[in-house]
């Protein structure tokens, strides 16, 4: 993956705009889903973790949401950091970061 | 041009985007909100995966309680759970808002400040509906 906006900045807007339309969709329905659920114990929501289709979406949700995460972050470090070392940096940990949460959380789904 | 000039002329230059020598308009207001509530929306991220790995390494006990009474027990997490709300409402709202814009719909000033009002609006209404149901 690319670190440079000025290269490949179109791709990054359409990959936003794309994960974007999938999280409108993903988290209307966890929002509703966490709504009917919010007197459940941490059993039955483990419970409905272990369904395989929830599991496929709730993989598919939580990556989608760490890529739009990190193209929007970047996206705020490129505009703000002047110096480029600082910036280049920034970009690094930023993209370690959200592939650190994103396959420890797929890891978490999944198994 | 001297280059030394030149040195000194950008080292006095305030940094993009000159919010500070702006007049605050709803338009810049909504669209300094939506990169906030982004960065609050990641942080809540991070914090849901960390949640998800208690939830898996909690014991039985703690595991048959009803999961979101919790809240209510600490101003923090209600505090939370209100901030994370409203800007996950204002993030969605906002993101159709870009949406339409990009599809060249809504660019209209009028159009622009009754559709930046809508979503304030939703987003309110969408947080005490929220908050009032897990609370």
């Amino acid at each position: 993956m690319s670190l440079k906006s000025s290269a490949k900045g179109h791709v990054s807007w359409r990959h936003q705009r794309v994960t974007a339309i999938i999280l409108l969709l993903s988290l209307c329905f966890i929002l509703f889903t966490l709504c009917c659920q919010r007197h459940a114990s941490g059993q039955e929501l483990l419970h409905w973790l272990h369904h395989p289709a929830y599991k496929a979406f709730a993989f598919i949700s939580l990556n989608t949401l760490f890529y739009h995460s990190f193209l929007g972050i970047k996206m705020v470090l490129e505009d703000y950091i002047h110096l480029k070392a600082i910036r280049q940096a920034s970009l690094f940990v930023c993209f370690i970061v959200h592939l650190f949460f994103a396959t420890f959380g797929s890891i978490l789904i999944l198994f | 041009m001297d280059p030394s000039t030149t040195s000194s002329r950008s080292k006095i230059r305030p940094l993009s985007p000159h919010i500070q020598i702006y007049k605050p308009q709803l338009t810049s207001i909504l669209s300094i909100m939506h990169r906030g509530t982004g960065i609050i929306l990641s942080l809540t991220a991070f914090l849901s995966v960390w949640a998800l790995y208690a939830l898996r390494t909690m014991d039985n006990d703690a595991l048959s309680l009803p999961l979101f009474h919790s809240f209510k027990s600490s101003f923090l997490s209600v505090a939370f759970l209100v901030v994370a709300t409203f800007s996950l409402f204002f993030h969605m709202g906002n993101g159709v808002r870009h949406l339409f814009w990009d599809m060249g719909k809504g660019f209209e000033l009028k159009t622009a400040y009754q559709s930046g009002y809508a979503v304030l609006i939703i987003s309110i209404l969408g947080t005490l509906i929220i908050v009032g149901g897990f609370l």
